[in-house]
């Protein structure tokens, strides 16, 4: 990987982290509002980008790339710039948000275990570099805890047959969408079957984390968008309403170290998808960068 | 790493991870961008893993709300827009992406233009899309 470059020369001022505040720091509405003014004025500086590109037509592909990677450098500088001001009103919030906490690690919990997490905390470091080694990080804790479970493990380890059966992904679905306030009837059957299909398993899980309903969030993992035609095979074997979390959440604990495991890694997919997009982008914003300083040379 | 009974105690992926949450903004403003750009699949793919990492980022939510709207997965939208509202509940943007998915449904249009018309008053680019929304409705809300 080649993305490392791509901070250099792009120092910038202290960013503070919101969640600093230390244990004690809880989302507020206002914070959360605020994080979203942020995205706000950030796409409006990718609209402004856009609008500029009206110009002549590029003439390359660097070219192409030089636009894109500046778009998405204006709004992360756009976020940069306003995050102090974002942390100060979070900060002087009143009301708090319906789950309490921002769901983020604080810096200071991620830097007292050991002492690796300490480029998050570094004034110095761009958010792109700061990105960079959290990414390269986590794969390398990946690879290592992979490799202990797979050492653990071995082979003629207990057998992780399937025991998924009694949940399904529509069993899921239902629950969380009584929770989040929809009325059922707006979109009926099809359309919950419709949402199974659209949104994979872990997702669904984050959505009912969201809701306030963590409990089902394993019963989520258990099935992903793939197996949205099994899973609908036992519709019928369960009334599932916003009152079936218990059941849901208690299947957890019939799990094998390795379905856990599989399971957790499904959820892990998601992430490691999202972690792909993320350095194509740095990698074509690095690509940009260094087609100028090719061309000024 | 994360087990599942911390999952099933409302433990994320971000806290047992370190992710603090400027790197979550900064992702979310990478999505941004790509939507901006229309590559929605890039963008799904960094908001999906954004909302698994940390489901209560309700910027994340809205965001995927609207990058589920423009693939028509209106049932999704609808979902995350829900997601983002609970979150923040005062939060223009999230409750822009509400309005914007109600306007999906005939039952609930009426609900989406009202909403709409309470985010008119709003400063910025909300307050801008929503106006444009209402004019593009018309006054019946029966348009488009």
């Amino acid at each position: 990987m080649t993305a490392k470059p791509v901070a250099a020369g792009r120092t910038g001022p202290a960013i503070p982290i919101e969640n600093d505040a230390g244990p004690a720091a809880t989302a507020t509405a206002a914070g959360a509002a605020a994080a979203t003014r942020m995205a706000e004025a950030g796409k409006k500086e990718v609209a402004k980008a856009g609008a500029r590109r009206s110009g002549p037509a590029p003439s390359g592909a660097a070219r192409g790339r030089g636009k894109l990677g500046k778009s998405v450098d204006k709004a992360l500088g756009k976020v940069k710039q306003q995050a102090p001001a974002a942390a100060r009103r979070a900060g002087g919030a009143q009301g708090r948000a319906t789950t309490g906490a921002t769901g983020y690690s604080t810096s200071a919990a991620a830097t007292a275990a050991t002492g690796e997490w300490a480029f998050l905390q570094d004034k110095n470091l761009s958010i792109d570099e700061k990105l960079f080694r959290y990414m390269m990080l986590l794969q390398k804790k990946a690879d290592t805890e992979l490799q202990q479970f797979l050492e653990a493990t071995g082979p003629g380890a207990k057998g992780g047959t399937s025991s998924s059966k009694g949940t399904s992904l529509f069993d899921v679905a239902k629950a969380v969408i009584p929770a989040l306030g929809l009325a059922e009837s707006l979109i009926g059957e099809a359309g919950l079957k419709k949402l199974a299909g659209q949104l994979a398993g872990p997702v669904l899980a984050a959505a009912a984390t969201a809701a306030g309903l963590p409990a089902l969030a394993p019963a989520a993992l258990q099935v992903g968008s793939s197996l949205v035609q099994m899973a609908f095979q036992d519709v019928g074997s369960r009334a599932a309403t916003g009152t079936s979390t218990a059941p849901a959440a208690n299947e957890y604990s019939k799990m094998t170290d390795e379905q856990r495991t599989l399971w957790l890694q499904h959820l892990l997919e998601k992430q490691k998808a999202m972690f792909t997009a993320v350095s194509n982008t740095l990698r074509c914003m690095h690509d940009t960068q260094m087609a100028a300083i090719g061309n000024i040379r | 790493m994360i087990t599942i009974e911390e999952i099933a105690r409302g433990r994320t992926l971000a806290e047992a991870q370190g992710m603090t949450a400027e790197l979550g903004r900064a992702i979310a403003g990478m999505a941004e961008g790509a939507l901006a750009e229309d590559r929605l699949r890039a963008a799904r793919d960094m908001l999906e893993g954004l909302v698994v990492t940390n489901p209560r980022d309700p910027v994340a939510w809205a965001l995927l709300s609207t990058v589920c709207r423009r693939q028509g997965h209106a049932e999704a939208a609808r979902l995350c827009a829900e997601a983002a509202v609970r979150l923040a509940p005062d939060d223009p943007q999230a409750r822009l992406a509400r309005a914007e998915t109600q306007l999906l449904w005939p039952a609930e249009r009426a609900a989406g233009c009202e909403g709409l018309r309470a985010l008119a008053v709003e400063p910025g680019g909300v307050g801008e899309r929503a106006r444009a929304l209402l004019a593009a409705i018309g006054p019946t809300g029966t348009a488009g």
